[in-house]
């Protein structure tokens, strides 16, 4: 392809990823954690 | 582009690179020097940075519709039975980048947007559409629409059905 003769060079770096890739699996909740039984002042 | 079962892949026009789906491509020197060393185990020096200018390795895009289109019939007429329809389209550049006066060679690419120009087979276009969709970019099928690369595509091909009239008629 011709672009005609090179003007300047640079580096550029995208801002937003320009390659859609797919978004990974949502983590699971962690399982509600397990309640000690309170206890119960006696009576 | 050629055909992978029922998917279809971008493939450059010029070598046999296929644009990858999920990743995007990166570009190497493909001149036959810089191939030739890289087959030489005792050359231990790393090969150039891609793109310089002086050398013309890198992704290329242009700001030219035309020329862009020009592309869709770019060695038509070799046999190359893997290719089976062609594309044009936008492209996201980055990475190490050489402007020329019309148009970038760069380090990384990925397709931003695709277009297919129309054919006669609207079943077999919409297919190749459908086969894109890994890219994860809107795919379009051009039409008679007044957009920028819809006007260079339609230029292209009434110019080349002009030439090949003009070829008949004088042959």
């Amino acid at each position: 392809m011709e672009i005609g003769e090179p003007q300047r060079t640079y580096t550029v770096e995208p801002i937003e990823d320009p390659v859609p890739r797919e978004a990974p699996p949502p983590e699971e909740d962690p399982a509600e954690p397990q309640h000690e039984p309170e206890e119960v002042p006696g009576r | 582009m050629v055909q992978q079962r029922r998917r279809f892949r971008l493939r450059s026009v010029v070598f046999d690179t296929i644009w990858p789906t999920d990743v995007e491509l990166t570009a190497g020197c493909n001149r036959l020097w810089t191939r030739v060393r890289n087959r030489i185990a005792w050359r231990s020096e790393p090969v150039h940075e891609v793109p310089v200018s002086r050398c013309s390795c890198g992704i290329y895009a242009t700001s030219d519709p035309e020329l862009a289109a020009e592309y869709l019939y770019l060695y038509s007429e070799v046999h190359q039975p893997h290719v089976v329809y062609r594309a044009v389209g936008l492209v996201s550049l980055w990475g190490s980048v050489v402007e020329g006066e019309s148009g970038w060679r760069a380090s990384r690419a990925y397709p931003k947007r695709l277009f297919l120009p129309p054919s006669q087979r609207r079943d077999v276009v919409e297919l190749i559409r459908d086969g894109l969709a890994d890219y994860g970019v809107p795919v379009d099928i051009l039409d008679e629409s007044e957009t920028p690369i819809a006007r260079a595509v339609q230029r292209v091909r009434r110019d080349r059905r002009r030439r090949r009239y003009a070829a008949t008629q004088s042959g």
